[in-house]
């Protein structure tokens, strides 16, 4: 689904890679890694927003160059901040959303709407923290695409809503496979309660790729600690 | 290339946006032409110095709109939506045609009026249409060069131009007023001399096309090169 052949990125104060990375179809995957380890970087290259790197990217097969904007088509990002204009309300932005998304389910964007309660006629600049969480993941999800890209999507959020996000991160992606979830995070938990492969990263480089399974036994029994001990390591 | 209701949907947004700072000039351009009526002070080189203002003000809309779109982060959620940005550049050049309609309508009333009253010329409707498309496309070419600088400038550009800017609309100020003073023989032989009119027709014309141009090529660039989340605005 996803491939990454020594993707490379440099900026003056930072450099990622050269990385390659194959992800499949189904597949869920947490990022983690401290604060400018990479994570966005690598979920802004995928969807395409990171133009200037070196290497090969391809989502879905086709290379990413040639894709250009039209991996957002296929690619559903929930970004660390709601992207959209605070004077807009959240009926306004799923609107204006929907016209660039022939897949864009009405009914189905709707019902999430309201099962996550997200009001509709509030401005989006008057949304809580949680609920532009919310909104992001509405539109992200509603035009049902083949990849879900999740930077830190339970971050700054009290515990219930946190939940209720890591339930639908869930329901999204089955178990059995179809959509190929990728979510960053800094909480360890949301790693064990969603992920089912785990790419840690520090200063720009994949130092493991570890399956929850084997993260577990490493951890006797507990995912986290075994992550944590990876990132404190020398 | 252009994704149909991915432009309309964009142009929506652009007119939207823009419309209700319109109006609020609109609004005090009425409000000021009716305070210069009631104490009896309407000339017509004032009212060409009214609608020049409002004029200004409606390209000046779509410049602060890129300015908050930088700020806001709106230009990072612009260039995240699934679509070409070129296409995001056409639909806000668009907007600044339609939105200079009104602009243009106001500059060649106003004109016209100045002219009349200084029994310059007998204005046909054809003369008038034409000065009409002509201050359309000229204010649509200045907010196009407008959009253009503005997306490639950081903030702390932006100071710099507010100066130039100021100047510039100073000097304007000043050539227009003085313009109107210009003897009315002076103006009838140089409108009567065979080269003239196709010459500045030509001229205007060939000047409009390539600030527009400019203003979609300066505007198309600014966006492409523009990377979200990199490209920190600093003041």
């Amino acid at each position: 689904m996803i491939r990454l052949h020594h993707l490379d990125v440099r900026y003056p104060d930072f450099s990622l890679g050269p990385l390659s990375l194959r992800i499949g179809e189904g597949e869920r995957i947490a990022l983690v890694g401290p604060n400018g380890a990479g994570k966005s970087t690598v979920l802004r290259t995928i969807c395409g927003l990171n133009r200037d790197y070196r290497g090969e990217v391809s989502v879905g097969g086709e290379d990413l160059r040639r894709l250009g904007p039209r991996v957002r088509t296929l690619v559903g990002v929930l970004p660390e901040r709601l992207l959209g204009f605070g004077w807009m309300t959240a009926a306004d932005h799923m609107r204006f959303l929907a016209s660039f998304h022939s897949t864009w389910d009405v009914a189905y964007a709707e019902e999430l709407r309201e099962r996550l309660g997200v009001p509709s006629a509030t401005k989006l600049a008057n949304l809580s923290k949680g609920m532009q969480v919310k909104l992001s993941f509405v539109s992200a999800e509603a035009f049902r695409p083949r990849v879900l890209l999740l930077d830190e999507p339970t971050s700054g959020i009290d515990p219930v809503m946190r939940g209720e996000i890591l339930a639908l991160i869930a329901e999204c992606a089955p178990a059995a496979g179809g959509r190929t979830v990728i979510f960053s995070s800094h909480l360890l938990e949301d790693v064990e309660a969603v992920a089912r492969r785990v790419l840690i990263m520090r200063n720009g480089q994949l130092c493991g790729d570890l399956d929850v399974g084997d993260l577990a036994a490493e951890g006797d029994g507990s995912v986290p600690a075994a992550i944590y001990r990876r990132l404190t390591s020398d | 290339m252009i994704d149909c209701p991915a432009f309309r949907a964009l142009l929506r947004l652009e007119l939207a946006r823009t419309l209700p700072q319109i109006s609020r000039t609109l609004g005090l351009a009425a409000v000021a032409a009716a305070a210069l009526a009631v104490f009896g002070g309407v000339t017509s080189s004032r009212l060409v110095l009214l609608m020049t203002f409002v004029a200004v003000s409606g390209t000046g809309a779509v410049f602060q709109n890129v300015i908050r779109d930088k700020l806001e982060g709106g230009l990072d959620f612009l260039v995240s939506l699934p679509v070409d940005r070129r296409v995001l550049a056409l639909s806000r050049a668009a907007a600044c045609g339609a939105l200079a309609v009104p602009a243009g309508a106001c500059l060649t009333a106003a004109g016209t009026m100045a002219l009349r009253a200084a029994n310059a010329h007998n204005f046909g409707a054809l003369t008038v249409a034409a000065a009409f498309v002509l201050a359309t496309a000229g204010m649509t070419a200045v907010a196009m060069l407008g959009m253009g600088l503005s997306l490639r400038l950081k903030v702390s550009h932006f100071a710099n131009l507010i100066v130039v800017g100021f100047l510039a609309g100073l000097g304007t100020l000043w050539l227009l007023s003085h313009a109107l003073h210009l003897s009315r023989e002076t103006l009838l032989a140089l409108a009567t001399t065979p080269w003239f009119l196709p010459a500045f027709i030509v001229a205007i014309t060939g000047l409009l096309v390539f600030a527009g141009w400019l203003g979609y090529y300066l505007a198309w660039t600014g966006l492409d090169r523009f990377s979200p989340g990199r490209d920190q605005v600093d003041w």
